[in-house]
């Protein structure tokens, strides 16, 4: 028990389902659910019960800002796209082959939002180490209730339970990664805080909580990078906006070489800032839909270079998105 | 705090060093834990997040200040070549020696950008209109000189919704500012008249609800709404400020010709004067102080429950007079907002079954349109609590381009990190925030978490209970009255509330500005009775520049 000692809070575990009626899971029905998942089978809510329990189990043990190794592939928001996201897999490489970071955003907006979070929960459980999740704005109570997941949740399951559980492991996700340790690439959601200069700050936050409204914690979630002198108050009414010389500072204080973030829509899938010093990736292609945007994810190798892998929306089956007519738009 | 930075007095504002400008010992806007910074740093600097609340620096070009950093808000520019910039406006300013109250209108007319319409467009087109350009009103001309002239905004659309619903009867509307069409034998002020006007506007309905075309001008006249005040380019922005700060949302701005230049709403006006403050030394004084020590905003909010149906909620904000709406879950935390323009979501078939589901749906539509608009999703709500300082406020409200901002209750909720079932997961904590509060912990959060197996989402995350509201109205009214003149915020709804009795829209137009008394008392041509009603928008020779000096 001494690894919980070292962490900055208290806490107490629940019993897993299965470790509550004593059933051992096997590796075997792992790969079965990931299997369901992945068709968009209905996933029994006591199995999502324990999925969550286990990878909240895991997640403890991952700091604020997790150490990643390369080679790894970085990727941006999903939000719900699960078609798109095994698009990924199979063009980028399945886990645990390919090791992957994800930035956030799984849910909330596309239709699938539940199926894309426990697919990647379930990978987590199944392969911990070749797979990073990092929190997204959207993994929060408050922003699930009105962007779309809670209601995909009451839909598919009749309650608010499903909701609850996945919103339990939004709370031990890590707000960010660092790639490659010293020079390496710094990952987060959003991006900076002007009540944030170094990692070590971040290092000793609660995270453990739902997303504040306010403060770093919040501002690691919410801002974007913009074309202002230092920051400005950011348009979205949460986080800020900064500009060139608050990257170039961070990176410099930080021994990091580039911020890697999500975050906002990308029509050419990923764009590059101030000099090679921030990258937006996205992985969203045609976006709820109807953007047109193309998807990309950010590959770092052993030498810390950056490669670029950009694709487009899947041709999709005819059933798997709900069609929807176009009518004859009447004015009142 | 162990430095507390000496608190300039409100008179010199441009000659304080900008690290005292927000040294208010109120309100406490220390971010907890960037001890690396404050242990560097011998004299206390103001955060970002304070400097932030205070007004942009101005884009003054100087030969002798090439470092760029200087107007940076970067923590590391050395306090000295801010305060530079700083005195380069002064200078500015005392060469010019204008206060915002003496800047002409002229210099905010945009008229390049104004659009108008011809009052004999269909409600539809004149929808469609504001769609294409973007825009929330719209100057409607009602006569080929393009002097008389009402508007089309959300507001009449709204109304035009609710009649075709039967959701509002004639009884609330302004009957008596419907035109008889010509020749048809009126006898002024008598019930026969009002019989044929009610009439007229009971066909109207039918044939709207038929889906034929009817004029805008129908709605514009029938909707209880304020008069369209006009001023010269010559006035200045002191009689603007004033009528803005009594409640009307934009004014015209009209040439030597009496002909509509450009429109200026409150939302433009609060953003120039932000971005220009530093040039105005009568704005500062009241940035430091907090909401609650200038009593500033209503501490009661309309608000509408998420589970009630949006027709209601339109409703409601047609039968108020409002704007807009708060939205609250029962347990009165604030959820979200809606406003009077969202109308335009449902004005076609394709939404229009919105109508009847709840409020939190169509919140969850409009979010998500936005949304997928900009490329970012914004968070659900724009608020502020009483111990934001009004600087922030400001701040906030020119940085979202909103017309107001909800207070909620400032709360301390504890946030628990065990997942046992006796403590809540937590909700918007402070603990790891920049921006501390110094109210008490709600009576709620003391008596203990709700246990998890009682969670529901109305507990979940939300800002936290609605207290009030704080418009721009209510800004623009304080720069008013500390220029000595009194207004009310409540000013304009009133009117609009009691304009569907006959014979106030002049009389409280002449009550708004006593300069425009002599306007009252004259009628133009035509039939005199109802000429009265519409005195307001007749350019008489004697009311058309009712506010010039």
């Amino acid at each position: 028990m001494s690894r919980y000692d070292e962490l900055p809070w208290k806490f107490e575990p629940r019993p897993s389902t299965s470790q509550r009626l004593n059933i051992h899971t096997s590796p075997n029905t792992n790969a079965r659910t990931i299997q369901n998942i992945k068709q968009c089978k209905h996933i029994p809510e006591a199995d999502v019960e324990e999925l969550c329990s286990k990878v909240i189990e895991l997640l403890i043990q991952e700091a604020n800002i997790q150490h990643v190794d390369t080679p790894v592939t970085i990727c941006g928001d999903i939000h719900g796209q699960l078609h798109d996201l095994l698009t990924l897999f199979k063009t980028g490489g399945e886990c645990p082959g390919t090791q992957y970071l994800f930035l956030g955003d799984f849910v909330d907006r596309g239709f699938y939002s539940l199926e894309s979070f426990l697919l990647l929960v379930a990978l987590k459980v199944r392969y911990p180490d070749r797979i990073t999740l990092v929190r997204g704005n959207h993994e929060s109570r408050q922003i699930t209730t009105v962007y779309g997941f809670y209601d995909e949740c009451v839909r598919k399951y009749g309650s608010v339970n499903v909701w609850r559980y996945c919103c339990e492991v939004f709370d031990y996700l890590s707000l960010g990664a660092i790639v490659g340790g010293k020079g390496g690439v710094f990952c987060i959601h959003g991006g900076l805080s002007p009540d944030i200069e170094t990692v070590d700050q971040i290092r000793i936050l609660d995270r453990k909580q739902e997303v504040p409204h306010e403060g770093g914690m919040c501002d690691l979630l919410w801002s974007d990078p913009e074309d202002v002198q230092g920051w400005a108050i950011s348009p979205r009414g949460a986080g800020f906006l900064f500009g060139e010389n608050e990257v170039n500072t961070f990176l410099h204080h930080n021994n990091i070489l580039l911020i890697a973030r999500a975050h906002q829509l990308v029509m050419e899938g990923y764009k590059e800032m101030f000099n090679q010093g921030l990258v937006t990736v996205w992985l969203a292609p045609n976006y709820c839909y109807r953007c047109g945007n193309i998807a990309s994810v950010l590959t770092i190798d052993d030498d810390l270079n950056r490669e670029y892998k950009v694709f487009e929306a899947a041709t999709q089956d005819v059933g798997a998105i709900p069609s929807k007519k176009p009518a004859v738009e009447y004015f009142i | 705090m162990p430095n507390p930075p000496f608190r300039q007095p409100p008179t010199s504002p441009l000659s304080k060093p900008t690290a005292a400008h927000h040294g208010h010992p109120h309100h406490n806007h220390h971010p907890s834990f960037s001890s690396g910074s404050s242990s560097q740093h011998p004299s206390r600097k103001p955060s970002i997040v304070e400097l932030l609340s205070s007004p942009p620096p101005l884009p003054v070009q100087t030969p002798d200040h090439d470092d760029i950093h200087g107007f940076s808000l970067s923590r590391h520019t050395s306090n000295s070549s801010r305060s530079s910039s700083v005195m380069n406006a002064a200078q500015h300013a005392s060469t010019s020696g204008l206060d915002w109250s003496e800047i002409p209108l002229k210099d905010l007319t945009e008229s390049n950008k104004l659009i108008t319409i011809n009052a004999s467009y269909s409600v539809q087109k004149a929808f469609e209109t504001l769609v294409t350009h973007n825009l929330t009103s719209i100057p409607v001309l009602l006569s080929s000189s393009a002097k008389d002239c009402l508007t089309f905004d959300y507001s009449d659309l709204n109304t035009y919704l609710l009649l075709i619903m039967n959701k509002i009867s004639t009884n609330d509307l302004a009957i008596h500012e419907i035109d008889l069409p010509l020749g048809s034998n009126t006898t002024p002020g008598t019930g026969t008249d009002d019989a044929k006007k009610h009439e007229l506007v009971t066909q109207t309905i039918s044939r709207a609800k038929r889906g034929e075309e009817v004029p805008v001008e129908f709605i514009i006249k029938l909707n209880p709404k304020n008069p369209f005040i006009k001023f010269s380019e010559t006035d200045t922005l002191f009689p603007v400020v004033e009528t803005l700060g009594n409640g009307v949302h934009r004014i015209a701005i009209t040439d030597s010709d009496n002909k509509i230049t450009g429109i200026l709403s409150q939302r433009r006006l609060i953003k120039y004067l932000w971005e220009n403050a530093r040039r105005f030394p009568s704005l500062d004084c009241h940035l430091n102080s907090t909401l609650q020590e200038l009593d500033l905003g209503s501490s009661t909010p309309i608000s509408i429950y998420e589970d009630q149906l949006l027709i209601d909620a339109l409703q409601k904000m047609s039968h108020e007079r409002v704007s807009s709406l708060a939205v609250i879950d029962r347990t009165r935390s604030l959820i979200g907002n809606i406003s009077i323009v969202d109308v335009k979501h449902v004005s076609t078939s394709k939404n229009s079954h919105l109508l009847f589901k709840p409020v939190l749906n169509f919140i969850s539509y409009n979010l998500s349109q936005k949304g997928i608009e900009e490329g970012q999703d914004q968070f659900p709500i724009f608020h502020v609590n009483n111990q934001s300082s009004l600087g922030r406020v400001i701040a906030k409200l020119v940085a979202t381009q909103s017309h107001r901002l909800w207070v909620v209750e400032s709360s301390n909720r504890n946030h628990s990190n065990s997942m046992s079932s006796t403590n809540t997961t937590s909700s918007a904590s402070s603990v790891n925030n920049g921006v501390g509060s110094l109210t008490p912990a709600t009576v709620e959060a003391t008596l203990g978490a709700v246990p998890s197996s009682n969670y529901t989402p109305t507990e979940a995350g939300r800002p936290g209970k609605l207290v009030g509201v704080v418009t721009l109205t209510d800004i623009l009214g304080l720069f008013a009255s500390a220029k000595g003149k009194k207004t009310d915020p409540s000013f304009a709804r009133n009117q609009r509330r009691g304009s569907t009795s006959s014979a106030t829209r002049s009389s409280f137009e002449s009550l708004m500005n006593p300069a425009s008394t002599s306007a009252s008392t004259t009628a133009g041509g035509g039939a005199p009775n109802e000429d009265i009603f519409r005195k307001s928008y007749v350019s008489s020779q004697k009311s058309d520049n009712v506010f010039s000096k």
